[in-house]
């Protein structure tokens, strides 16, 4: 058979087109992700140690014992946390926390792994995980520090809502606010 | 003819992509926590497709009393690099001999500049132990607002028996594990590491019944603000999380990277036994066959990539070797799946 330069020529031309083409939109995409970085590195506000000291930036922890694998009141009081609130995604799957105002309009809202539950990912014990509802512990849920706040829901995967009592929350919103005036 | 437009889209291929002008660079800092008077040495691995021209390393050390109250030092220039043939890549150091007094926090800045004089600067934060603030943990690595970035703290357990060791850990657990996963390592600069000054106590799963849960430090409180809070501890044990406190052997770079996928980036397991659920927006598992398969070819796999893990009715398109399919000892990338959430959760997080 006669060698055939024009279709060896043809199909390099095609092969490197092909990569060339793969190439660009690799490249295309790792610079729309590097312009992307750079924006959202401009926005980054520094490091500023006394930040723990900025008495508007703080939070509430509140909390609730396990009991039968649900969330019950606690006697131990909802407590002031420096700092913001850490980030949890505002959509997503897992358990909703929802917090509401006195006439139920909703303040906010975010997505945690289910609290009550502890689990193990400890691959060096058969490879196996597991996960158990925490029976008799106190787990914490986080809120914003806000006076209007009220109510407070979480939500399950199967759309089960429970509302907890928000009573330790409102006595220390009230004695924190009462002592700043 | 078409010979020639081959030519000429593959040349326009070409331009385009030595057009390019990135810098890509990590700084870092040896010890992580130094006491006082100890040197300090700064690396800078950086790279540029257009060439290294320039670097240069300041330094501005604050001075941090008890109360937390910071006087601002001044930023002074400690080095220069100019880099002869403006290579591709390269690795500098500098060391500070004698290192720096008590209650200091010091904050060093590499500028980089390519052959195309684009520039990026580089701040990294860390404190000179001990850390005057009590009670509040110790910048080691920090670049930014706790606000816009992801903070983890490492909580040393009662029975480390030796805190140099669960310091180079902690180092280790930075360079290691997070900025060893590429989706991570590229924005690298949106996490924050600090060192807890109390300890706290780690206990096995199998055990909770007589042992108890984890014993956290007694400054909880202070921790609150962090995405996620490392109980890492020398004993073997049986590993397990709750809400964003999770144990791991101080030497578990796997583990690390594991359970920061969840707590930092809500994504959930890849394997039988864990915990499914299903994210609207980066899922890493799916609730149906079909929802997998439809979201396959946008997520860098393919239908035949999809895998129900074992008889849940989750589903699952990462490889085998994915981070949120395995732990333990050794760091593994979050399969490309995982990255998209990574990537997705890091901005959430910078932009909210």
């Amino acid at each position: 058979m006669k060698p055939r330069p024009k279709m060896i020529i043809r199909i390099i031309c095609l092969v490197s087109l092909s990569i060339c083409i793969i190439g660009c939109t690799r490249q295309q995409n790792n610079r729309q992700m590097t312009s992307k970085r750079d924006q959202i590195s401009k926005e980054i506000r520094p490091f500023q140690a006394d930040y723990f000291k900025d008495a508007t930036r703080r939070h509430v922890a509140v909390f609730f014992e396990v009991k039968e694998g649900k969330l019950e009141s606690s006697t131990r009081p909802a407590e002031v946390r420096p700092g913001n609130m850490p980030y949890r995604s505002k959509v997503g799957g897992g358990v909703m926390i929802r917090y509401a105002d006195e006439s139920g309009k909703v303040l906010g809202q975010y997505f945690v792994e289910n609290p009550i539950m502890a689990r193990t990912c400890d691959f060096d014990y058969d490879g196996v995980g597991d996960v158990s509802p925490m029976e008799g512990a106190i787990v914490e849920i986080l809120l914003p520090f806000q006076a209007q706040l009220t109510s407070l829901e979480v939500m399950d995967s199967k759309e089960h809502v429970i509302k907890l009592d928000m009573h330790s929350y409102r006595e220390l919103i009230r004695k924190v606010t009462s002592k700043e005036r | 003819m078409k010979n020639t437009a081959c030519f000429i889209i593959g040349l326009i291929c070409l331009v385009y992509l030595t057009g390019c002008s990135n810098i890509e660079s990590i700084p870092v800092h040896d010890p992580v926590y130094p006491a006082n008077g100890v040197n300090v040495t700064y690396t800078l691995e950086a790279s540029s497709s257009d060439g290294i021209e320039n670097i240069k390393l300041y330094e501005a050390v604050s001075s941090i009393n008890s109360a937390g109250t910071v006087t601002a030092g001044t930023e002074t220039l400690l080095n220069e690099w100019n880099p002869s043939g403006s290579p591709n890549s390269i690795t500098v150091n500098w060391t500070k001999s004698g290192g720096y007094l008590s209650n200091k926090l010091v904050a060093y800045r590499f500028y980089v500049q390519n052959g195309r004089n684009k520039t990026k600067n580089y701040t990294v934060t860390y404190a000179i132990r001990p850390y005057p603030v009590p009670n509040q943990p110790a910048p080691v690595y920090v670049q930014g607002d706790p606000d816009d970035l992801f903070d983890v703290v490492f909580i040393p357990d009662t029975d480390i028996t030796n805190m140099n060791t669960f310091r180079g850990h902690c180092r280790s657990m930075i360079l290691d594990s997070f900025f060893e996963d590429p989706h991570v390592v590229f924005w690298h600069h949106m996490f924050n590491f600090y060192i807890n000054p109390h300890t706290g106590t780690a206990t096995d799963y199998d055990r909770r019944s007589i042992d108890g849960y984890h014993v956290v430090p007694s400054n909880w409180a202070n921790l609150s603000f962090c995405e996620g809070k490392a109980l890492l501890h020398q004993n073997n044990l049986r590993d397990y999380a709750y809400g964003s406190l999770f144990s791991s052997e101080q030497q578990n770079r796997g583990t690390m990277m594991h359970e920061s996928g969840h707590s930092l980036f809500n994504l959930a397991d890849e394997y039988n036994s864990g915990v499914h659920w299903q994210e609207p927006v980066y899922p890493n598992n799916w609730n149906t066959l079909a929802g997998a398969q439809t979201d396959a070819p946008n997520r860098h796999k393919t239908v035949a990539d999809v895998v129900q893990m074992g008889t849940t009715g989750w589903y699952k398109i990462c490889v085998s070797g994915c981070q949120m399919r395995v732990s333990g000892l050794n760091q593994s990338d979050y399969d490309e799946p995982c990255g998209d959430r990574v990537v997705y959760m890091i901005m959430d997080n910078a932009i909210n």
